[in-house]
């Protein structure tokens, strides 16, 4: 919940999401796509650098991406297990 | 509107094994021969001849139907030269690449910073060949490229039934292939990509002048340069005739990191595309984009 929370801090602060609140947003809401955080693919740009530079992960294909990307409860969890800062 | 290019081919599947027997039988200066009636057949077709319109008046300004006719004929005509090429590069093995030493070396130190390097092109001059033949960049190569399943031309290296000399990332792909595209720099490998097309949301686009009208391309390699720290270096292949073609670099630069709004990009786009004016005035005839490259829409607006 702790990570859920750090994550959407950390997206409100460095992606432009056109002024939305994420506040609503849950473990549940998808990242990508209009039905929840909206982001498109070059945002994937800026997201998978913020979760090097803040946690030292990188992500290596398409298939790792699509099940670390699904929801924000798959992006931490990932991210509580492979967290290097 | 959607993306105005397809990617399909217009000639047959069995016209494109015709002219591929004519190289094995008789070498490219057969199937050249066999390229002019077919390529006035096609000129011929109104429909043929609408998709490069709009280039041919900006680029030559035609004072009649003659000479957009001979225009579009040549324009033609070259752009089968240089698929006959791509295949007889295939069927036989044969294409000389004409670069300069500066140039050989300067992709080489890029490579050596070990930053990755995103190489782009545009649809013009032997792109297609160029792929198969990067060999002055000595580190992995990935090319970004979305193959439509009405396209029945072979690349070089499926004549031989060879594996692909670089791993091909899909823009149609989950997250736009930014993943992959992203561990490929990471890695260091030259990630060559097409500077002048859009994929997918036409929104993905910032204005830039081209031949004297506004014209769109997309930004997504400029963020991804300026996120990652690799250069860009803008490459274009002329062809050159008779199983030859060049490799010239027409710029290198680096992109600050400007943030995620796009006409924080502008300035790169536009680098590009002075780049690939200078191109098409010296190569009139290689320019490949058969369809409205200037057409507008709102979601292309700032």
């Amino acid at each position: 919940m702790q990570t859920i929370e750090e994550l959407k801090q950390l997206i409100a602060a460095n992606i432009d999401l056109g002024g939305a609140d994420l506040s609503g947003f849950d473990a549940s809401s998808p990242i990508f796509g209009e039905q929840g955080l909206g982001l498109d693919s070059l945002d994937a740009v800026e997201l998978i650098m913020l979760l090097q530079k803040k946690y030292g992960i990188t992500i290596e294909n398409m298939q790792q991406g699509r099940e670390i990307f699904k929801d924000l409860g798959t992006l931490a969890a990932y991210v509580d297990a492979n967290r290097k800062k | 509107m959607t993306q105005s290019w397809t990617g399909a081919s217009l000639a047959s599947r069995f016209k494109h094994r015709f002219i591929y027997a004519l190289i094995f039988v008789g070498g490219r200066f057969l199937a050249y021969l066999f390229l002019y009636p077919l390529v006035l057949v096609y000129t011929l077709s109104p429909s043929i001849r609408a998709k490069s319109r709009v280039y041919i008046q900006k680029r030559f300004a035609p004072k009649n139907a003659w000479q957009a006719f001979k225009h579009a004929y040549l324009l033609n005509l070259t752009f089968a030269r240089t698929l006959t090429d791509r295949a007889a590069l295939g069927i036989l093995g044969r294409a000389d690449i004409v670069s300069s030493k500066e140039d050989r070396s300067l992709c080489q130190r890029l490579a050596d910073q070990h930053q990755g390097v995103i190489m782009l092109t545009a649809h013009c001059g032997c792109w297609q060949q160029a792929a198969a033949c990067l060999d002055f960049f000595n580190a992995p190569k990935y090319v970004v490229y979305y193959r439509n399943p009405k396209d029945n031309d072979k690349m070089v290296h499926e004549h031989r039934s060879q594996k692909a000399p670089f791993t091909f990332i899909n823009p149609a792909s989950s997250f736009g292939g930014v993943v992959e595209m992203m561990a490929a720099l990471r890695h260091g490998g030259v990630l060559c990509a097409m500077g002048d097309r859009t994929f997918g949301a036409p929104g993905n686009s910032v204005p830039v002048k081209f031949l004297g009208q506004t014209a769109y391309l997309p930004y997504s390699f400029y963020r991804l340069a300026a996120c990652t720290g690799a250069p860009v270096a803008v490459m274009f292949f002329p062809w050159l005739g008779g199983g030859r073609f060049g490799a010239e670099i027409a710029g290198v630069f680096t992109v600050p990191e400007r943030g995620a709004a796009k006409h924080g990009y502008e300035e790169f786009a536009q680098k590009f595309a002075d780049a690939l004016e200078v191109f098409c005035v010296k190569y009139p005839y290689q320019f490949f984009n058969y369809y409205n490259f200037w057409e507008t829409n709102e979601s292309c607006k700032p």
